[in-house]
């Protein structure tokens, strides 16, 4: 087998027994995820229910209560190669500075310092090209739209090439063609085979680009693939949860 | 009126040194003391400052002179990590711990100099500053200083400036390099504090950086622009005493409310 092909896909992220409780609140149960590399995972459920808190466990942001997250199969304490994760936060942007004179193509050029890696201009320039940034690169990070940063955040997040997409609702506030074409690109992506992890209420989409779900209100309702999440759906499992905390996104 | 120039500069010319070296240690931390909002902090480091002098007022006859500097400066960091405890128990935002823990300290020094009526000369000087008084043993400190300010730095501005725009971000701890330059701003703080005073010293932290970070093209071009107008101000505010006869304190200042001007021309453009 010297020039035999492996085809055995390697878990990018496990997560065992997680539980976390902030301020005497329980806010994630009994979470067990296992994703493999190449998939594109969908994380769902009603606002509170605590999928951006489980992206932060995952991120090393916030400490469990008990529980393992393994990152290609390292302990989450012991992973250190963090440039293989790329990150689009919730509301990206918000804390910039109407005085911070950092340019676009600075702003992108941050993951390298922070990874001490050596910046990869080709790279950086064929993804400003094919999200619409480059001519942006010399304007000050502020004066870019709502839009226009989404998409300035995600060349950074991929930037340093990474195995792992991780986004948090990263379409609230763009319109339906911006929408379009941002899950349009990121469908490109996956195609190439980087693994995307969506938390998203954009729900059309399970249909479209994704091939995991999972569900979570606190606890992990479904995990599994979207053909499956289909019946779960009919069966109004996952119905009647929304139901019940009064909340409806779809 | 050369000739009293000359003499001028050589009377100041240690006090021109070391406020040279603070004037380039401060542009390497003012800019992201103003972007994340907490550009009153080296006002606030300058009060925590006053209480830590009375302290050594009080006990100098117990502290030998060469602890005197380092008693200083473990006691305003100590006081100065109140900030953070209050931030990360009472959850408070940086500003409002900042504010408390100022007014607090401040309460407490003036008790303490009320009941103790121990004011001296070293203290008026750490209040006032004095160019004149600065000799070479108080440049060679601000040389220091400015290598440990360099050093720290280039290690620590990739997060300094990301803790700008962001606050979570993989693999990185904020938290350390938070750390890292509340340490630096109260080093360069009770060393500014020495040469220039309370009055003047925290406003090296904000006229420069302000004009500049306005008129800069890029992130890249900010400190150097700071470092040029903190050494203009400082010039420029000694040859305004010396022309003006007005204490340096205040001539720099008014040097550096040129930068404020410049701003408001700006804002109409």
């Amino acid at each position: 087998m010297k020039f035999g092909i492996t085809l055995k896909t390697r878990k990018m992220l496990r997560i065992e027994s997680l539980y976390l409780s902030l301020d005497g609140k329980s806010i994630l149960e009994d979470i067990n995820l296992e994703i493999k590399e190449g998939d594109f995972l969908a994380l769902i459920g009603p606002n509170g229910g605590g999928k951006s808190t489980l992206i932060r466990c995952i991120l090393g942001f916030l400490k469990p209560n008990k529980g393992n997250i393994y990152l290609w199969d390292k302990p989450l304490e012991t992973f250190k190669e963090w440039y293989k994760v790329g990150y689009v936060p919730q509301r990206a942007g918000q804390e910039i500075n109407l005085m911070n004179p950092l340019t676009v193509g600075e702003f992108l050029e941050l993951p390298f310092l922070w990874y001490k890696l050596r910046v990869d201009k080709d790279h950086l320039s064929h993804l400003c090209e094919r999200f619409g940034i480059k001519e942006h690169l010399s304007k000050k990070i502020y004066h870019l739209s709502f839009g226009q940063l989404q998409r300035v955040y995600l060349v950074r997040a991929l930037s340093t090439k990474p195995k792992v997409l991780i986004l948090d609702e990263p379409s609230v506030g763009l319109d339906f063609v911006s929408q379009e074409i941002f899950y349009k690109i990121l469908s490109e992506f996956h195609q190439k085979g980087l693994t995307i992890i969506l938390i998203t209420h954009e729900t059309w989409l399970i249909t479209k680009e994704v091939n995991k779900v999972a569900c979570l209100n606190h606890k992990l309702y479904f995990h599994g693939e979207h053909e499956d999440f289909c019946l779960f759906a009919e069966r109004e499992v996952y119905w009647f949860n929304f139901h019940k905390i009064e909340h409806c996104h779809w | 009126m050369m000739e009293s120039i000359v003499t001028y500069l050589d009377l100041f010319k240690w006090g021109l040194l070391a406020g040279g070296t603070f004037a380039l240690s401060s542009s390497f931390t003012s800019t992201f003391l103003v972007l994340k909002r907490n550009a009153l902090f080296p006002h606030a480091l300058t009060h925590l400052l006053l209480f830590s002098l009375i302290c050594l007022t009080l006990l100098s006859s117990y502290i030998p002179n060469i602890l005197h500097f380092p008693f200083l400066l473990l006691i305003t960091l100590m006081i100065s990590g109140l900030i953070h405890i209050f931030k990360a128990f009472l959850k408070l935002y940086e500003d409002s711990a900042t504010s408390l823990t100022t007014h607090l300290f401040l309460g407490l020094a003036l008790f303490l100099a009320s009941i103790s009526s121990q004011y001296d000369a070293t203290l008026l000087n750490y209040l006032f500053g004095s160019l004149i008084m600065v000799d070479k043993k108080d440049a060679i400190e601000g040389f220091i200083v400015l290598t440990i300010t360099i050093f720290i730095y280039k290690k620590h501005f990739p997060l300094w400036l990301t803790s700008c725009i962001d606050r979570e971000i993989p693999g990185l701890n904020f938290k350390r390099s938070d750390l890292s330059l509340l340490l630096l701003v109260t080093l360069q703080i009770l060393i500014g504090v020495k040469l220039m005073g309370v009055l003047l010293v925290s406003s090296f932290y904000i006229f420069g950086t302000a004009f500049a970070l306005r008129i800069s093209p890029a992130f890249r071009y900010a400190i150097p622009t700071i470092a040029l107008l903190n050494i203009l101000a400082l010039a420029g505010g000694f040859f305004l005493s010396i022309f003006l006869d007005i204490p340096f304190s205040a001539s720099a200042i008014i040097f550096m409310s040129l930068y404020l001007f410049g701003l408001f021309l700006l804002s109409t453009k």
